[in-house]
C-alpha cells in the first residue's frame, strides 16, 4: 500500500502555506499567473505545452477497495504545427521586408529561425512527434505500474481513437507502452469514424464559434483576442522601421504558434520565445486561453456551445463504465483531441476551477489555465475501486494528478473518492 | 533448411520493358504477350473453385504459412525492406451498400424476389448495417492478416528482431493504413518487448508511399484519355449477370439498369470475405461464369490502371519510381551503416502492384492487350490481395558478399533477366540493385520524380 502517495494532508499543508505566503507579498492571482508563464514562457503556448510529468500520484482509496475499471481520455502527444500556412504567411510577411533591408537583427535572426522551422516542419503539418510517442508510452507505462491489477495476461483492453493519424499513432505508443509491461494482453483497438461521435463531437454552432462566426464571440471576446495577441512591443523589435510593415495581430500570433511548438517538435533546439517581451508572452497567453475558454469551457458568454459537445462522450464513458463493471472488462482507453478533452472536464464539472462560469476576462485567466488542462498528450483517468460488499467509488485524475469534482459531495472522509452512484446519477441527468 | 520451396515461375516470359518507349509492334510484340498466356479455362477453373478470388482486390490475405527458397551456406540475413498493403477493410464506396439494398429492397415490395432474391436481401441488409461508419476501414481481419505477416517475418529472420533491434515503420496517413501497421506493430511488441520500433504517419512520406503522376492519375479520372471509352465499352459488354439474376428476380425485365445492378450486387458479395461478421455466403447465389465476367472486366481495368499495359502506357508503374527510389535508398543507407536493419512501409494496393511491374517482378510485370490476356498473365488476386506485401531481404556472408531475395505475399519471386547467385532463388544484391538503378534511369534519368530531399527527420 505504500505505493500510494498520501496526499490529502500534504496538499492542506501545501495550500495553507500558499495562502500565508500570498498574503505576506500580496500577490494577486494575476501577478502569480504571470509569474508562472515568465518563469517557464513554454507554458504561454496553452495547448502547446508539452506534457510536463514524468510522475503519476493518486490519493489512497478508503480500506478495503480494490482498482476494478480505468476509464481515460487522452490527448494526442506532442506534435508539429498543424497547416502549412502558419510558416508560409509568416515568410511571406518577412521576406519583402528582409530584401528591402527592414529587418533589425533580431528580426533576421527571428526570420533565419522561421524559414529553417518552415523547412523542417514541411511535409509534418500536424503529425505526431517523437517526443508525443514518449509521452503516451509514459503514461502507459505509469498507468500499469499503479494498477497492476486492471492489466493482467490475457486482459482485453478496449482502445479507441479518433481517426486523425496523430491520434492513432498515440494509441499505438501507449498500447506498446502497455505490452512492453505484460505482452500477455490482448489488445481490441480501432480508429472508426463511428466512434467519432463521441470521441470528437461537434455541433454546428461550436465549429462556427471555433472560426470566430458567431456573433456571441464577437461581442465578448473578439476585440480583446486581437489586441492581446498583437505584440506591439515585440513587433517594434524585429522592423527598422514599422510604419513600412503591413502590421496583422494574426501573424504576431503566428509567430507564437510556431514559437510554442519549438517545445514539441523532433530536432529542434532554438528558443524563439525569448523574442516575445515578457507583457507581450504573458499577453500571447491571456489570448489562447480566452480563445480556449470562449470555445470549449461552461462560458456563459458563449452559453456554453462547446462545453455541451461533450454530452455524447460523458454518456459513453456512463455506458462503457456500467458494461465494464457488470461484465468484468477492466480498460476503456479513448484517444481524441485538446478540444474534446476540455469540453469534458467543464461538462462534467471537473474541479480546480475547471468548470468555471464566468464572463469577465481577468477572472478566467486568473482561474483558468488552459496549459493545466490540457497540454500536450493532456488525459483524464477515471478509476473505479470496488469492496468485498460489491459498492463502488470513482476517483478522478487529470494529467495523473488527483482531481476533485464538483457538485457531488465526496465519500465521507475522502475528498478526492466519489460514489459512483451518486456521480453516476448526476452525470446521468446531465446527458439527458 | 526444412522447407524446400517451389519458386513460383508463373508466367515466365521475356516481356517488353515497361521503361521502353514504345512497345513492340506487329507479329513480334503479338507473339511476345501471347505465347505463354495461362489458357483461359485454368483460370476459369480457379475461380470457379473458388469463387472469392474473383474479389480482386477484395480477395482476403490467403497466406497463413511463408516460404524462402534454402538459405545459401554461410550466409544470414541483415536487411530487409517491406512495402504492405493494408489488410481486410469495408467497402469505401458509401452507396453501394444502401442503394443496392434500396432496389432490393423495392423489388421486394413489388413481389419480384425469389426465394433466393429473398435470401440474397437479407444478406445486402446486414451488410449495409455492417458497413455504417465503417466505410474503407479495417476490419478485424485485417488486423490479423497484419498480425500473421509480422508474426512470420520475425519467425523467419529471428536475427533482424532480435534484442533491442530498431524497426522503422512508415504508413500512409489513411487510417486503415495506419491501423494495419499499429496491428503489425503490436504483433512484435508481443514477441520482442525490447525491440525500439519508430512509427509514422507523415504527409511528407506519401511522395514514395502513394504517388501518383498526373499521367497516373489520368488512368482514372480523365473522360479525354482513351481508355475511358474503352474500359467503358468493355464494362457494359461484361456487366451482365445474365445467368444469375432468372435466379433472384421473377422477372429479370422488372430490374432496371440490370447490368449494372447485378455488378453491385457482385461487389457487395465479394466484400464480405473482408467482414466476417456478416453471416452468409452471398457468391453461392451467383453463377460463376458471372462472377467470372465480372472479374474479367475488373482486372483489366486495374491491369491497365497498375501494370505493364499496352493501352495504360505503363503510367501506373512509371509512377512507382519514387517507391523504388526509396528502396534503394534506404538499402544503401543500411549497407553504408546509417539505417536500421528493418524499414517497413505501408500503403495500399495501387502502389504495390505499380512498383511490382515496375521491378519486373515476374508474374506481376506483363505486358498484354485487353482483358483476356491481361487476365491471362495477370491476376489480382495473386498480385495484390487485402494484405498484399513486398519483401527484399538481403543476407550476408563472411567474406563480406551481400545477396538478397524477393518475395511477394511471402513466397519467393523472380526478377525477370537476373541471374540467380549463388543459388536458385537468390541474387547478387548488386546485380538486383543496378538493374533497378538502370530501370529508374531509363525511365527519368534526373531520378525521383518529385525530388525531395531526405530531412534528418526522414531518416
Amino acid at each position: 500500500m505504500n505505493k500510494y502517495i498520501l496526499m490529502g494532508a500534504a496538499m492542506l499543508l501545501a495550500a495553507a502555506n500558499m495562502t500565508a505566503a500570498n498574503k505576506k507579498t500580496e500577490k494577486t492571482a494575476a501577478q502569480l499567473a504571470r509569474e508562472e508563464i515568465l518563469a517557464n514562457p513554454n507554458k504561454s503556448g496553452g495547448v502547446y505545452y508539452a506534457y510536463p510529468f514524468t510522475t503519476d500520484s493518486l490519493v489512497k482509496p478508503p480500506l478495503g477497495y480494490k482498482p476494478v475499471y480505468i476509464s481515460h481520455y487522452g490527448r494526442h502527444g506532442s506534435r508539429w504545427v498543424i497547416g502549412s500556412t502558419t510558416h508560409s504567411r509568416l515568410l511571406k510577411w518577412f521576406k519583402p521586408q528582409h530584401k528591402a533591408g527592414n529587418l533589425t537583427p533580431e528580426g533576421e535572426r527571428v526570420y533565419k529561425i522561421v524559414q529553417r522551422s518552415a523547412k523542417l516542419t514541411d511535409g509534418h503539418e500536424g503529425e505526431l512527434t517523437q517526443l508525443g510517442v514518449a509521452q503516451h508510452k509514459g503514461i502507459a507505462g505509469r498507468m500499469i505500474a499503479r494498477f497492476p491489477e486492471l492489466f493482467r495476461s490475457g486482459d482485453t483492453i478496449v482502445a479507441r481513437s479518433s481517426t486523425t493519424p496523430r491520434c492513432i499513432i498515440s494509441m499505438s505508443s501507449f498500447l506498446e507502452g502497455l505490452k512492453q509491461a505484460n505482452p500477455g494482453l490482448v489488445m481490441d483497438m480501432d480508429a472508426s469514424q463511428k466512434d467519432m461521435a463521441y470521441i470528437m463531437y461537434h455541433t454546428k454552432v461550436a465549429r462556427d464559434l471555433e472560426n470566430r462566426k458567431t456573433a456571441e464571440f464577437d461581442k465578448h471576446f473578439a476585440p480583446l483576442c486581437d489586441s492581446l495577441m498583437s505584440s506591439r512591443d515585440t513587433f517594434a523589435k524585429l522592423f527598422v522601421d514599422t510604419a513600412k510593415v503591413h502590421f496583422s495581430p494574426k501573424l504576431m500570433q503566428y509567430l507564437h504558434d510556431v514559437a510554442s511548438d519549438f517545445q514539441d517538435v523532433d530536432y529542434e533546439n532554438e528558443d524563439l520565445l525569448s523574442v516575445f517581451t515578457p507583457q507581450d508572452l504573458v499577453d500571447q497567453w491571456k489570448q489562447k486561453t480566452l480563445v480556449f475558454y470562449a470555445r470549449h469551457a461552461m462560458s456563459p458568454a458563449t452559453n456554453y456551445e462547446g462545453a455541451m459537445c461533450a454530452k455524447s462522450l460523458l454518456r459513453n464513458i456512463i455506458d462503457e463504465a456500467d458494461r465494464g463493471l457488470k461484465s468484468g472488462a477492466k480498460v476503456n482507453l479513448r484517444f481524441g483531441h485538446d478540444t474534446a478533452l476540455i469540453r469534458l472536464l467543464a461538462f462534467m464539472g471537473a474541479g480546480n476551477n475547471i468548470s468555471l462560469r464566468s464572463t469577465n476576462p481577468e477572472e478566467i485567466c486568473d482561474k483558468w489555465h488552459v496549459q493545466d488542462i490540457a497540454p500536450m498528450a493532456g488525459n483524464l483517468q477515471l478509476i473505479f475501486f470496488r469492496n468485498a460488499y460489491g459498492e463502488v467509488l470513482v476517483t478522478a485524475r487529470l494529467n495523473e494528478q488527483p482531481l476533485k469534482l464538483e457538485n457531488v459531495s465526496h465519500f465521507p472522509g475522502h475528498p478526492y473518492y466519489y460514489k459512483w452512484d451518486t456521480l453516476r446519477r448526476h452525470w446521468d441527468q446531465l446527458t439527458k | 533448411m526444412k522447407k524446400i520451396i517451389a519458386l513460383i515461375g508463373v508466367a515466365a516470359v521475356a516481356l517488353t520493358p515497361a521503361w521502353s518507349a514504345a512497345p513492340k509492334k506487329g507479329k513480334a510484340a503479338h507473339r511476345a504477350r501471347t505465347e505463354h498466356r495461362a489458357p483461359d479455362w485454368k483460370i476459369r477453373k480457379e475461380c470457379k473453385e473458388n469463387p472469392l478470388k474473383t474479389g480482386g482486390i477484395y480477395y482476403a490475405y490467403p497466406v497463413t504459412r511463408d516460404s524462402l527458397a534454402p538459405v545459401p551456406a554461410g550466409f544470414k540475413p541483415v536487411y530487409i525492406s517491406h512495402y504492405g498493403r493494408h489488410g481486410s477493410r469495408w467497402v469505401t464506396r458509401g452507396w453501394l451498400n444502401d442503394s443496392t439494398l434500396a432496389e432490393l429492397d423495392r423489388q421486394h415490395a413489388a413481389g419480384n424476389l425469389t426465394a433466393a432474391g429473398e435470401e440474397v436481401r437479407a444478406i445486402v441488409a446486414r451488410s449495409a448495417e455492417s458497413v455504417k461508419g465503417h466505410l474503407g476501414e479495417l476490419t478485424r481481419l485485417g488486423q490479423q492478416q497484419h498480425r500473421g505477416i509480422a508474426e512470420r517475418m520475425m519467425n523467419r529472420f529471428p536475427e533482424l528482431f532480435a534484442g533491442d533491434a530498431r524497426v522503422i515503420c512508415r504508413s500512409s496517413t489513411n487510417p486503415r493504413v495506419i491501423m494495419s501497421m499499429v496491428a503489425f506493430i503490436d504483433r512484435m511488441n508481443e514477441k520482442n518487448q525490447q525491440l525500439r520500433i519508430e512509427r509514422h504517419a507523415s504527409p511528407k512520406d506519401m511522395n514514395f508511399i502513394a504517388f501518383h503522376s498526373a499521367d497516373a492519375k489520368n488512368l482514372y479520372v480523365s473522360p479525354e484519355h482513351p481508355f475511358y471509352a474503352r474500359a467503358a465499352h468493355i464494362c457494359d459488354s461484361l456487366y451482365k449477370g445474365d445467368r444469375t439474376a432468372p435466379k433472384l428476380f421473377n422477372d429479370t425485365a422488372l430490374v432496371p439498369n440490370r447490368g449494372k445492378f447485378m455488378k453491385n450486387l457482385y461487389d457487395i458479395a465479394v466484400s464480405l470475405q473482408g467482414m466476417p461478421d456478416v453471416k452468409g455466403d452471398m457468391l453461392q447465389y451467383f453463377d460463376p461464369a458471372d462472377g467470372y465476367d465480372f472479374y474479367l472486366a475488373e482486372n483489366y481495368q486495374d491491369y491497365v490502371r497498375q501494370s505493364n499495359s499496352v493501352e495504360g502506357k505503363s503510367q501506373g508503374p512509371a509512377s512507382a519510381q519514387n517507391l523504388l527510389s526509396d528502396i534503394l535508398y534506404r538499402a544503401d543507407q543500411f549497407a553504408a551503416g546509417k539505417r536500421a536493419a528493418v524499414d517497413l512501409r505501408f500503403g495500399h494496393d495501387i502502389f504495390l502492384m505499380r512498383v511490382l511491374a515496375l521491378m519486373q517482378v515476374v508474374g506481376a510485370d506483363a505486358t498484354a492487350y485487353g482483358p483476356e490476356e491481361a487476365m491471362a498473365q495477370w491476376q489480382s488476386y495473386n498480385v495484390s490481395p487485402m494484405g498484399a506485401n513486398l519483401q527484399i531481404i538481403l543476407f550476408r556472408n563472411d567474406a563480406g558478399e551481400t545477396i538478397a531475395t524477393v518475395r511477394l505475399n511471402e513466397r519467393p519471386v523472380q526478377v525477370r533477366d537476373v541471374a540467380n547467385y549463388p543459388a536458385s532463388g537468390y541474387y547478387r544484391w548488386d546485380d538486383l540493385r543496378n538493374k533497378w538503378i538502370g530501370i529508374l534511369q531509363a525511365a527519368s534519368p534526373r531520378g525521383r520524380i518529385d525530388a525531395d530531399g531526405d530531412s534528418p527527420v526522414n531518416n
